[in-house]
Formats: structure tokens, C-alpha cells, sequence
């Protein structure tokens, strides 16, 4: 059908069209970032609770890509026909211009006075007073938002992990005060090359063991000794050591196994990679099996790693003074926390965290 | 039709108000008479605009016959009226071949009309008639046209049945089977009238007789206003939401509430449909639109569906009736939309 109504009613629903688009595709935007901000929180959470947890990178790909995924849809043009339908609802139409639009392609007598009718009403509409799109998840926005902030503020540096270390007496975590929130992991390449960003924890994971007084520090530099992984690294560890009033004793051989198996081609060393004297790499430079890593990761020991070869005998005083402190039990550690703002799940684990390391110390 | 003959938008437009004000004088000249029963005169004005029967269903006293009695008279339409009981013959309503003198002095045999042609039958109580009787309603309702004797007779156009039947007293009757209801455009109930208008009706009937209903419209007016409801358009949204309500009646539908499912034996046919839209047509037409919304669908399902739905056993130990089960259907279309 032509004519001034069926034009008329035609640019009318292609105006609202455009209009919807828009609204829908911020809408779509404001939910993907509600999302994304969950799933970042979600990625935080993890680190926290899994300091071994190093795949950010890829994690976060994802959730880029899903969020590009979801976001493409609203791109779609709004069909008329839905347009239709919309301001018949919402404008209490009795569904006149989804029948004028389907009478478009029609001819007759009925089918014009039907389009002359809805053309007639459209004129008289005010779009500027069509219901806005609803946001469908700003409950979902603002708890996406919270969880992202809370993790962020919990983060090592931020005011609450810095509370966390005033109240287990230990001093601040090595660049607390960076600011950092999110370290990139390691590339893959350098954690094949050395052991060392694998034997210990995350530096989130190192945050949140400071800010309970249980950093390992790392060794003083020697020469050989695994220190010149650290600074391959990068400078990040390149800190001097922190004493923890809380470090606990490390039985001697027990250390991280793996590092000296990734490192390759040289013998452990007993010192300050904590590798005792009883492991003995092999011809190849892969070490015999002994007490594997989670407490020698958690207590932050510098591997043995790669080439280096650390000189036997020699620990620092302040290590060995914080090696003789027992592991804080569960119980010690949640008291440690006090009534600290931490969140109730978060407490749960790092209780938990303890009480594993604890009875994995003690079964050594 | 030829292209000459298709009528202009403007010629469309005032037929389509001749429509609504012979429909408001109508219904203004009935309720003049049956007070108290707007909605059952609307309702029976729009079946008969679609061209369907109606089935009023109350108890006896409510003025059932006088509301057909004076929608005929105001019709202007030729009408009888059958009063069925249990011993009234098909023969009876249909008419049947007699023996009949001719002018020339012999005897030939010639079929002698039933009540059944007429423009408007009133059919009384119709529940008391034997299904066998009952049964012979079923082709003038459906086909409107009566067979006998091998021959075919045609009724006369427009045809319509208006149906009473009395809810309570169940003794001596046979209740309409299935394939009857479903001939009835509209069920309709018949309630008691509220308190204001019960003084009306006292006042109606104890004074001086009002004078009866005067013809409103005539034969071919009411044909072409039957047509002109017809004309109304349906968009394709609207259509399939009068399939999905009567989906929804059906207990085995993925649409149907949970009531539906519980208390429905069988749904709504595709006639329930039919009435659906038909009837939405009408509403449409006299609320000045020219097509049919949701809301018209929801207005008439009721009484296009109540009858149609036939409710299990546990429905009446659960005291739903027809009319929930409905509601039900139309709420649960309604939120899927």
C-alpha cells in the first residue's frame, strides 16, 4: 500500500526503531558490564582463595569474549513489527498498528481505513513518552560493582589488608603501597624457564599471608643462590625481606620439588631454596620425589631453581628465627582477623587455609 | 465481488457507524424491557451480529424468555418459539410430510414447515428435549438448512437459535451433548439482578404493561451488518492469540495453567476459536476500531468458551466451575505474550 498514511506510519515506526535500538543496545551494555564486573570479582575471589590460580590472563580473555558475544545481538536492527507491538502494549493501542502494519501489504477498502487510523493515532503519540527500556539488571549491575569494589578494597595495599597487617603485628607486605590490584602472571615462557613464580605464592597471595604475618622473607642475596630468578622476573621481588612474626619452621628437605624438576639442569640447593641436602637431582637435573610444595609455596620459599645453584649452609638469621615460629592454627589465624571487615566466606577460607597448612606441616 | 463494486474507505467507514448506532438502538429498545441484564443483551446482540446461536443458561424467573421474546420484536424478525419436553418429537420441531387436499379436490402429500423456520427460534428449556430431538437441531444450527423425507429444505437467512435452559432442576432432562454445545456461538448466564434493579423490575411488571418492543431493524439491515463485521481485519499476532487461549484450555498443551491441567478433561475446539474472533470483531466494531485487540479476545472468551470446556470430576469436587478454568487460560496467554 502507498499513499500519505502508509508513508507516514512507515516513517513514524522506523523513528521509534532507531529509538529502541539505542535504548536496547545500552541497555545490553549496561548488563554486560554488570556481568563482567561479577565475573572480574569472581576472578579476584579466585586468586584469593587460589593463590596457585595464574590463568588470569586467559580468564579474563573469556570473559572479554563473552561479553563481546552478548553484546552483538543488540546490534540487530528492532524489527517493525516489534515495534508495533511495543507501542501497542505500552500505549494501550489495541494492537492498531500491528494490524495497520500487517494491512500495509494488503489492499481494500478496510485495509486503508485501518492505516489511516493508526497513521492518525501515531500522530497524536508522544514518543518522548514511551517507557524507557527497563534496565533489566540493575540489581545485578550494583552487586557486580560491589563485589568487584569489596575484592579491590581487600586487595593487598588497599586499607583493609593494611588493617589485617597492623593486627597480626607484621609489618606491611612488600609494595603494599603500590597500588597494584591485579598482577599479570608471569608469562608462560619465563614459568617454564624457572621454577620460581611457581614455588611461591602469587603476590596476592603473598599480600594476604602478609597482611596475617606469615610472608616467608625471601633469602639475602648470594651469590647462586635462587635470587637471580627473582630478578630475572622482573623487579617486583626485588624487595629487601620482610621478617614474619608468624613464619613457621620448615622441616629441613622439604621445599618445592617441582622447581628443581622444571629448573632443569642443576643440583638443588639445600640452602635457601629449602631443598634439602637428601635431594639429589639426578643426571638429567630432575629431583627424587620428596615433601612437595603447598607449604614450601605458601611459606613464600625462593626455589632452587634453574641453573642457580645456592651455596649450601648459609640461611639469614631472620630466616631462621622466623622458621622456628610454629603455623598458626585455624583458630589463632581467625582470631588474628578479629573483627576486621572481612567478608564471612573469605574468613571461612583463609581459617581453612591454616588449618590445611597446620596439619600438612605436622604430618611431615 | 467486482473491483468496481469494492466499496471506498469512506462508504466502509459509514456503514461501520450505521453498524454501532442500529446497535445501541437495539440494545437501548431491549433494555427498556429486561432490566438488569446489559451484559447478557450486549453479549446476545454480538452473537447474533456474527451471525451465531446463543445458549442462556438460569434459573427460571429471570426473564430468559422475555429477553428473547423482545430481542425478536425489536429484530422485526419473523420468530417462533419451541417449548421442549420430553416427549416432543424431532417431527415436531422440523415439520413433517402430511396429506393435504388439493384445489382440484384430490389428496397429495406436502412437507408442512416446523417451527424451526423462522428467522428466530426461541427454544425453551431445551435441556428437557430428548437427545434424539436435540439432535435434530444440530443440521438447522450447523448447516441451517432441515432434511426430510430425503429433501433438504433451506432456512430462512438470517437464522438464529436462542436457547434456555434451567441450571438446577436436573430431573427429567438430558443434558446437551458435547457436539450440541458446541453449535452455541455464546453461552450465556442469566444472574439474579442486583437489589435497584429488582425494584426496576417491580416496577416494570406490577404498573400498567409497558408497550411491547418495536422492530429496530429490519431482515436485510441486519444482514448487511453481519457482513460489515466481517470485514473487520485481525492481524496476525491477534489470530494466533486466540489459538493459543484455546491451546491453553487443553490439558495437554505446554500453555495450559496449572488449574486447566487439573480440572479440564477436554478443551475448547476450533470453533471456540472462531467465536473468539467473531465475536472480537463485533467488539471491535462498536468500540469504533477497525481491528480486533487482545482486550475484545479476553471480553468474549467466556462466553465462547465456558461451554466448550469440559471439566473432569475432581473440577466440581474443587468447586471450579467453567468460568475460572477460562480466566485461568486467559491469564496464562496473557503473560506469555
Amino acid at each position: 500500500m502507498t499513499g500519505a498514511p502508509a508513508d507516514d506510519l512507515r516513517k513514524f515506526l522506523a523513528g521509534v526503531a532507531w529509538r529502541l535500538w539505542w535504548g536496547r543496545l545500552v541497555q545490553r551494555a549496561l548488563v554486560i558490564v554488570a556481568c563482567a564486573a561479577g565475573a572480574t570479582g569472581a576472578l579476584l575471589l579466585a586468586r584469593r582463595i587460589f593463590p596457585a590460580f595464574e590463568d588470569v590472563r586467559l580468564a579474563a580473555a573469556l570473559v572479554a569474549a563473552a561479553s563481546v558475544a552478548a553484546l552483538l545481538p543488540a546490534l540487530r536492527p528492532v524489527a517493525l513489527a516489534r515495534v508495533a507491538a511495543i507501542l501497542d502494549r505500552a500505549c494501550g493501542l489495541d494492537e492498531r498498528l500491528s494490524t495497520a502494519l500487517g494491512c500495509l501489504s494488503r489492499d481494500g477498502a478496510m485495509a486503508r481505513l485501518v492505516v489511516r487510523d493508526a497513521a492518525l493515532l501515531a500522530r497524536s503519540l508522544d514518543v518522548g513518552r514511551l517507557p524507557r527500556p527497563s534496565l533489566a539488571g540493575p540489581g545485578w549491575l550494583a552487586a557486580g560493582l560491589l563485589l568487584c569494589v569489596a575484592l579491590l578494597w581487600l586487595e593487598p595495599g588497599a586499607p583493609a589488608s593494611r588493617a589485617l597487617t597492623a593486627v597480626a603485628g607484621a609489618p606491611r607486605a612488600p609494595g603494599a603501597d603500590s597500588g597494584r590490584t591485579i598482577a599479570p602472571a608471569p608469562p608462560r615462557a619465563e614459568r617454564a624457564a624457572g621454577p620460581a613464580p611457581a614455588s611461591g605464592p602469587t603476590r596476592e597471595g603473598r599480600g594476604l599471608l602478609s597482611a596475617l604475618g606469615l610472608e616467608t622473607p625471601p633469602a639475602p642475596v648470594t651469590p647462586g643462590s635462587a635470587l637471580p630468578t627473582a630478578a630475572r622476573r622482573g623487579n617486583a621481588d626485588d624487595r629487601p625481606p620482610v621478617a614474619s612474626p608468624l613464619l613457621p619452621a620448615r622441616a629441613p628437605g622439604a621445599g618445592a620439588v617441582g622447581e628443581a624438576s622444571a629448573a632443569g639442569d642443576a643440583p638443588a640447593s639445600p640452602s635457601t631454596g629449602g631443598a634439602g641436602p637428601s635431594r639429589a637431582a639426578d643426571g638429567d637435573g630432575s629431583a627424587p620425589g620428596t615433601a612437595p610444595g603447598r607449604a614450601g609455596v605458601a611459606m613464600g620459599v625462593a626455589a632452587a631453581a634453574g641453573s642457580a645453584a645456592a651455596e649450601p649452609g648459609r640461611r639469614a638469621p631472620a630466616d631462621e628465627e622466623a622458621r622456628a615460629r610454629p603455623i598458626p592454627s585455624g583458630a589463632e589465624a581467625g582470631a588474628a582477623l578479629g573483627g576486621e571487615p572481612v567478608p564471612a566466606a573469605l574468613r571461612h577460607y583463609i581459617v581453612r587455609y591454616f588449618e590445611i597448612l597446620r596439619a600438612t606441616h605436622a604430618g611431615r | 465481488m467486482h473491483p468496481s463494486d469494492d466499496p471506498t474507505a469512506e462508504q466502509l467507514e459509514a456503514r461501520c457507524e450505521r453498524f454501532r448506532q442500529v446497535f445501541k438502538r437495539l440494545a437501548a429498545e431491549i433494555e427498556g424491557r429486561v432490566v438488569g441484564h446489559f451484559d447478557v443483551v450486549e453479549a446476545a446482540l454480538i452473537a447474533l451480529c456474527a451471525g451465531g446461536h446463543v445458549l442462556l443458561e438460569g434459573v427460571p424467573g429471570l426473564g430468559k424468555t422475555l429477553l428473547v421474546r423482545t430481542m425478536a420484536r425489536a429484530l422485526g424478525l419473523p420468530h417462533s418459539r419451541i417449548q421442549c419436553t420430553p416427549d416432543l418429537l424431532p417431527a415436531d420441531i422440523t415439520g413433517t410430510i402430511t396429506l393435504v387436499e388439493t384445489a382440484a379436490g384430490g389428496r397429495d402429500v406436502a412437507f408442512r414447515r416446523g417451527p424451526v423456520f423462522a428467522n428466530l427460534v426461541h427454544v425453551d428449556e431445551i435441556n428437557r428435549a430428548t437427545p434424539k430431538t436435540q439432535a435434530a437441531l444440530l443440521e438447522a444450527m450447523q448447516e441451517r438448512a432441515v432434511t426430510v423425507a430425503g429433501v433438504t429444505h433451506a432456512l430462512p437467512a438470517p437464522f438464529f437459535v436462542l436457547a434456555t435452559q434451567n441450571p438446577i432442576e436436573m430431573e427429567g432432562t438430558f443434558p446437551l451433548p458435547e457436539a450440541e454445545l458446541d453449535r452455541f456461538f455464546f453461552k450465556l448466564r442469566v444472574a439474579f439482578p442486583a437489589i435497584h434493579d429488582l425494584v426496576e423490575i417491580l416496577k416494570l411488571t406490577t404498573g400498567a404493561p409497558a408497550p411491547p418492543a418495536g422492530p429496530v431493524v429490519t431482515a436485510e439491515e441486519l444482514t448487511d451488518l453481519v457482513g460489515v463485521c466481517r470485514e473487520i481485519v485481525v492481524a496476525e499476532a491477534v489470530y494466533r492469540r486466540a489459538a493459543r487461549l484455546v491451546r491453553a484450555t487443553h490439558p495437554d498443551s505446554p500453555d495450559a495453567p496449572e488449574v486447566v491441567q487439573r480440572s479440564v478433561r477436554f478443551g475448547a475446539s476450533p470453533r471456540g476459536a472462531q467465536a473468539l474472533v467473531l465475536g472480537g470483531k463485533v467488539k471491535a466494531l462498536l468500540a469504533g476500531r477497525f481491528n480486533v485487540g487482545y482486550a475484545d479476545l479476553e471480553a468474549v472468551a467466556p462466553a465462547a468458551l465456558r461451554h466448550r470446556v469440559i471439566l473432569a470430576l475432581e473440577a466440581e469436587s474443587d468447586g471450579i466451575d467453567a468460568d475460572t478454568v477460562v480466566q485461568a487460560a486467559i491469564e496464562a496467554t496473557r503473560e506469555r505474550e
